[in-house]
């Protein structure tokens, strides 16, 4: 299968969760915009629309209802919503296939929380797409001599942290001609990295990777650790002092660690105090910056 | 010696007859029976594991007790239509055509209901409805069993004696 078809397939995929009256209008998008639309976006009362690099582009003329939202979740939910109750009060459901659909609407209030939806008036199918082989520029500063530097990914939201977080995570675990395969641990709280359905990865996280989805940071580094025997542990978006203190842990116990984190470059987060501590505690010894320069991402490796 | 072959006959299709009602009284009470433990094992596996709908009707379709079985497996067929139909309507088919259940009117309403809380709602009012159908079976279930008790006699007098009837009219 070529890129161009992939592309096309994973949009395509993402078309089935529609429910069936609203499927037919996307067939007017031209094969260039179906591979190039990033997102499904549905609104009562609005057309369905798909947002593509250029813009949103609505599609047909025929409003999106209530019900046909109902009718997504259900669909999205394989109508089990308390299987995703707890994603749901997140505000998102993660769907067969590794798509994400974000909710929008009326909330209700429960115990000081979320407790779910009165009504879902908005939802976004967000298309994801695997980019295999972007490891590949920086993977030899991260393993000189076959061993695995402690990595920190930096970048702003939607530069493509979580992408090259899985392109490593299964390069380290399946190997390359001059890498050995390496045990990971992947604890993928938001299920954005593996996108688990049903037991089962939906992105190629590789063949000696476990996953722990759906568990907060910090209880779940200390879990992989307990039961897994990791040699690297991955995580997504460092964000809590919980979780630095537990990759700290996981650092004194001799595991590798591969984590990404929000921020413009090195500087930005060393003014940080939550990161300036693991730097000062040398807990990475590389970082990976991702900059978007003239819609091409760059990836510039720096040690820390 | 041909007209008390014939008596026999007669006398034999019509008890035949009676058993059959006979076993259709029993066979109700043990679908009902199925029905309601099939209820506990759904209630358990949405409620303590959370299980998506189609794994508890795999399940399902699979371990409730037989006669119940086809109901479950039937809803299973159907959720290769969700996003064409809702749910609740896959079930509330399901349910219609589980004609073996042998069910009443406000028994089938009792279990097409249900599709409206299953799946849909999180799990604390998903069991409560799946509980407060358990317990209306329960009573349907009490109800058949009396029917059963009081009737199997019946149903066996009525078709030994019927039979006994048309014979001596006949003869």
């Amino acid at each position: 299968m070529t890129e161009s078809d992939y592309r096309v397939a994973r949009f395509d995929g993402a078309v089935t969760l529609l429910p069936f009256n609203l499927r037919e209008r996307v067939r007017e998008l031209l094969r260039a915009d179906r591979e190039e639309a990033e997102e499904l976006r549905l609104r009562v009362g609005r057309p369905l629309s798909a947002v593509l690099p250029a813009g949103e582009r609505e599609l047909g003329r025929e409003k999106v209802t209530l019900r046909d939202i109902s009718h997504l979740v259900e669909i999205c939910t394989g109508a089990s919503v308390h299987s995703s109750s707890e994603e749901i009060r997140e505000g998102y459901i993660s769907c067969r296939g590794g798509y994400r659909v974000g909710l929008g609407g009326s909330v209700y209030l429960c115990e000081g929380g979320v407790g779910g939806f009165h009504c879902y008036s908005y939802a976004a199918i967000r298309i994801s797409r695997e980019r295999r082989g972007v490891a590949e520029t920086v993977l030899g500063r991260l393993t000189p001599g076959d061993k695995f530097c402690s990595t920190l990914i930096i970048a702003p939201p939607g530069a493509g942290k979580t992408t090259l977080l899985r392109d490593l995570v299964r390069t380290l675990s399946q190997g390359t001609r001059t890498l050995r395969p390496r045990r990971v641990s992947l604890a993928d709280e938001r299920g954005e990295v593996a996108a688990m359905w049903a037991g089962q990865p939906q992105f190629d996280v590789g063949p000696r990777t476990d996953v722990l989805e759906g568990c907060p940071k910090a209880q779940a580094v200390m879990m992989l650790l307990r039961s897994m025997n990791p040699e690297v542990i991955a995580l997504d978006e460092i964000t809590a002092p919980e979780d630095a203190e537990a990759i700290r842990r996981a650092q004194n116990c001799g595991v590798r660690l591969l984590a990404t984190a929000h921020g413009e470059g090195l500087e930005d987060l060393t003014r940080r105090p939550l990161y300036r501590g693991l730097f000062e505690s040398h807990v990475f010894q590389r970082c990976v910056i991702i900059k978007n320069a003239q819609g091409r991402r760059e990836y510039e490796v720096a040690s820390c | 010696m041909l007209r008390a072959l014939g008596a026999a006959l007669i006398i034999t299709a019509t008890g035949l007859m009676g058993l059959r009602g006979v076993w259709r009284l029993r066979w109700r009470c043990r679908c009902i029976e199925g029905l309601i433990e099939s209820l506990q094992l759904m209630e358990l596996e949405i409620c303590s594991r959370l299980a998506p709908m189609r794994e508890v009707l795999e399940k399902l379709s699979r371990e409730a007790p037989k006669p119940v079985r086809g109901l479950y497996r039937r809803a299973l067929e159907g959720m290769g239509e969700i996003g064409r139909r809702s749910f609740f309507s896959i079930w509330g088919d399901a349910v219609e055509s589980s004609r073996e259940l042998m069910l009443r009117e406000e028994e089938t309403e009792l279990l097409r209901g249900l599709g409206l809380a299953l799946g849909r709602y999180d799990v604390r009012d998903q069991a409560e409805t799946i509980s407060r159908v358990r317990r209306r079976m329960e009573g349907y279930l009490m109800r058949a069993e009396a029917e059963r008790e009081r009737d199997t006699k019946l149903n066996a007098f009525f078709g030994v004696a019927s039979g006994i009837f048309a014979v001596i009219i006949l003869l």
